[in-house]
């Protein structure tokens, strides 16, 4: 049990600056997700956490201990890899007892604390096979148990559930988070699925370019993303985005482009009004666009033709034209379009988020 | 057989093929770990090297190496050969198993680390025993260069019953343009059984050895 912290991290190659100025406490007991593009420099931030990076500038605290210069095996961490790892030669017991024996442990310790995790892990029939035998579902979970034998301070995740297929990913990451709150241990894990992240994170790091770009909670990422990246990085089908006027008039605040006239909802005004007369972005989650019906006022709706409807079962995707983009909006399944013909859709004006066009910093 | 000096020749090859081979082995782990996986500046230029010193021909090589090995006072004895053929063996090791260990996923060795070995610990416990397939071609491979090896041991031992099989045949069974024609036959069958042998003993590594399949 410990808190990891990070303080001014950076690491440079010899021509890329992989992960800059990472400032980030990892609270005791926590799961927190690293996420982001590939190349962001989350997986580096990992591996420097584990000591296998050296570290460029800055510090990594594990519990009280600075760990900069220590060796992996002095900092008291598990690390599950992507591509499992497992010691191809030892049989699953062996592969799960090998950090117990470098580490000295009476063999009937050993013996409990692995025969435990199986049981935990359901893959008590296969301590005596290969990892050549087994699947990649029952792989991960052996690479999981030799994590959690040694009780480590941190769990580190390095992308595990990216060898699987969809079905299995899903279910093992229902059992990560299960397990998780079951062994209270602080844990890092890095991945390039939203999904993974918002599902399994207490918090989330959304990581860019080497940057931090914001840490939060996963509804907070999603309600009041603090930039345009993380806006499109997080959910499925992404923000919509359009690049809009802003005009004050009557009063209130509209936001204006081509095919699209709306009212600022009157908590946003304030916000918006230094931007009168320039261009900002607006970014709009699909399911903040429904269909049109006759109560809403035309402060709020605009005409479109559907081009492609998705039907997904519980919901049905459209992406539909307007005047000057292209835009997805999420209905409910039973809400019955026709294609290529003109149609009126509403937008919850309340839920809309804005973004300075250059700094793409959110308004 | 027993009348002639072949038993020797057999006994002589045998015991030079087999030290030089450990010897090459030895430092070609070694020195094929690093190059394959440690980051240190140069070591592409100095896996290139090592790859180009094989390709140096031992006839070019004998006649300094005849120098040194007077020098040492090491003609007409077996030291002469075991010291020598890693010459060529050494790089020919080193190439093969740097090639082998890229083969073996990074994350093996990065996970023994954190799981408590030291660097060296994960080499000798997890990458070693992975990497036993390569090991045996390599190791195969230097025996039949050092079993077959012709052109030192023939400047570098002179005694009849210190040769080795190779060279015993030519140097002993032939008489001017008399050719015991029957005796040579028997001893280049003779000489090239065991090499056979060591072959179809571990063809099944041999062959992962060379196609390199490790899975996680």
């Amino acid at each position: 049990m410990a808190q990891v912290v990070m303080k001014d991290l950076n690491k440079k190659y010899d021509e890329v600056h992989a992960v800059k100025d990472v400032n980030l406490h990892v609270r005791d007991k926590e799961f927190i997700v690293l996420v982001g593009p590939s190349g962001c420099g989350k997986s580096t931030t990992l591996r420097m956490v584990a000591g296998l990076e050296e570290i460029t500038a800055g510090e990594i605290a594990i519990g009280d201990r600075v760990v900069n210069d220590l060796p992996p095996k002095d900092r008291d961490i598990a690390m599950v890899f992507q591509n499992y790892a497992l010691y191809p030669h030892m049989t699953v017991y062996d592969n799960m007892a090998f950090g117990l024996k470098m580490r000295k442990f009476p063999k009937a310790e050993i013996l409990k604390r692995v025969q435990d995790a199986a049981e935990i892990l359901g893959i008590q029939e296969l301590l005596k096979r290969k990892p050549r035998q087994l699947s990649g579902g029952q792989r991960q979970r052996v690479a999981v148990g030799r994590a959690i034998v040694r009780h480590p301070q941190v769990f580190l995740f390095d992308e595990p559930l990216s060898n699987l297929d969809a079905k299995l990913r899903v279910q093992m990451r229902v059992e990560l988070k299960r397990l998780h709150d079951r062994l209270e241990t602080t844990a890092i894990y890095v991945t390039h699925d939203q999904v993974e992240a918002m599902t399994l994170g207490d918090r989330v790091v959304v990581m860019k370019d080497g940057w931090v770009q914001q840490v939060g909670e996963p509804l907070e990422l999603y309600g009041r993303p603090s930039n345009r990246f993380v806006a499109g990085f997080i959910g499925s089908p992404a923000m919509n985005f359009v690049d809009v006027g802003i005009s004050e008039a009557n009063g209130a605040v509209w936001i204006e482009t081509q095919g699209l006239r709306l009212k600022a909802a009157a908590d946003r005004t304030d916000r918006l009004r230094p931007y009168k007369g320039q261009k900002v972005t607006l970014g709009i989650r699909p399911e903040d666009i429904r269909l049109a019906s006759g109560s809403d006022t035309p402060d709020r709706t605009f005409e479109s033709v559907v081009e492609v409807v998705e039907p997904l079962g519980s919901e049905i995707l459209l992406d539909m034209k307007i005047a000057s983009a292209q835009m997805v909006a999420r209905v409910e399944p039973t809400v019955r379009v026709k294609v290529h013909e003109p149609i009126k859709m509403a937008i919850n004006t309340d839920r809309l988020h804005f973004f300075d066009l250059k700094s793409e910093a959110a308004i | 057989m027993a009348k002639t000096t072949f038993p020797h020749w057999l006994w002589n090859t045998f015991f030079i093929a087999v030290f030089s081979t450990i010897i090459s082995l030895f430092c070609g782990l070694l020195a094929g770990y690093a190059l394959g996986r440690l980051k240190f500046p140069m070591a592409g230029t100095l896996g290139t090297s090592i790859f180009v010193t094989y390709l140096v021909p031992p006839t070019l090589l004998f006649i300094p190496l005849a120098n040194i090995i007077r020098t040492f006072q090491l003609g007409d004895t077996p030291w002469a050969l075991i010291l020598t053929y890693p010459t060529f063996l050494i790089p020919f090791c080193t190439w093969l198993l740097m090639g082998y260990f890229k083969t073996i996923p990074k994350e093996l060795e990065e996970c023994a680390r954190i799981d408590g070995a030291t660097r060296f610990g994960a080499m000798v416990r997890i990458i070693f025993p992975i990497a036993v397939p390569g090991i045996l071609s390599a190791g195969i491979f230097a025996f039949t260069l050092s079993w077959n090896e012709f052109i030192y041991a023939l400047v570098f031992l002179s005694s009849p019953e210190k040769k080795t099989v190779p060279v015993g045949v030519v140097s002993e069974l032939i008489r001017g343009d008399i050719y015991f024609w029957g005796q040579l036959m028997a001893g280049a069958l003779l000489g090239s059984i065991p090499v056979a042998l060591v072959y179809s003993f571990f063809v099944e590594y041999y062959v992962t050895g060379l196609t390199g399949s490790v899975k996680g």
